[in-house]
């Protein structure tokens, strides 16, 4: 059996995020009729508690970067059945202020001490990324 | 068997400031400069387009890096790679950005950020936060850079809001 296709019309910042205006998306049947909870697919701006196609996608490309769009869409959609919120937030550092005092600290490190620090992350993550 | 090249960014800035190469650290390990713990692998430099051969030359010189053949080199944004490192070259004169902001290399020169450890006799400037802002103002095809776009330039106007207040 094919998969369901669905096509999703982008508007402003969800436009901008993708480059498009347009978004096909290749859907596991058995999410796409579970997502009816929680998605509403005809994409009215009619305001109530279910995700605009739109808005699910440029929330399932935040929490899953990496993966291609469909699985990420996928996936957000299994998430959203677990109705945990927490799991449903992006990945991304949160702004400096808000974070740990400690990481404060790397402001106050002269600038090669910085480059140094960036250094060692950057290595740290290509072989969490190699390891993989 | 010849060891696979690494790029070194303090060497690298040391030899530009030796030389008297005008150019501006740019992107995520600019950002990282203002104060944000951000990790990026790749290298962004915006060079005075005066200076675009001798830039070249040196990361040929120093770290034997792989770059465009000379007759494609003129092109404002030339990317040379060094083993796994990929650095980014811009030699525009002038950049617009996606809110049709004009940034004129001279002018963000001149509005520059010098960053300085003596210890290590390094040398090396960034653009303003206003400036760093702007040139973040780019839509990327690609949505992971576009966030982290976008995750930068919150962090730089919470900075910039900060140190304000102070």
């Amino acid at each position: 059996m094919k998969k369901p296709q669905i096509s999703v019309r982008l508007s402003g910042a969800s436009q901008k995020l993708f480059g498009r205006l347009i978004l096909r998306l290749t859907m596991n049947p058995v999410l796409l009729h579970l997502s009816g909870k929680f998605v509403d697919w005809s994409g009215r701006e009619a305001p109530g508690a279910k995700l605009r196609p739109s808005e699910l996608t440029t929330r399932a490309r935040l929490r899953f970067p990496e993966l291609p769009l469909s699985w990420a869409v996928e996936g957000y959609i299994a998430l959203l059945a677990t109705r945990d919120s927490a799991c449903l937030r992006g990945f991304s550092a949160e702004p400096y202020p808000q974070i740990d005092e400690s990481v404060r600290r790397f402001r106050a490190l002269s600038p090669a001490a910085k480059i140094r620090f960036g250094e060692r992350w950057k290595r740290e993550m290509r072989l969490i990324k190699e390891a993989k | 068997m010849k060891a696979e090249p690494q790029f070194d960014l303090i060497h690298f800035l040391q030899k530009l400031h030796d030389r008297k190469i005008r150019c501006l650290l740019i992107g995520r390990w600019a950002v990282a400069q203002h104060g944000a713990p951000v990790v990026t692998a790749d290298y962004d430099f915006w060079i005075d387009p005066a200076d675009r051969a001798r830039f070249y030359l040196l990361l040929e010189e120093i770290f034997d890096a792989e770059l465009p053949p000379e007759d494609r080199r003129n092109r404002p944004i030339v990317t040379a790679y060094v083993g796994p490192d990929k650095i980014d070259c811009f030699s525009a004169r002038k950049i617009i950005n996606a809110e049709g902001q004009e940034l004129v290399f001279h002018e963000v020169y001149k509005r520059s950020v010098q960053k300085k450890s003596p210890e290590e006799k390094l040398v090396f400037r960034v653009p303003s936060i206003d400036d760093l802002i702007a040139l973040k103002k780019f839509t990327h095809k690609d949505p992971l850079k576009h966030a982290r776009n976008l995750e930068d330039i919150r962090y730089l106007l919470t900075l910039r809001r900060d140190l304000k207040k102070k």
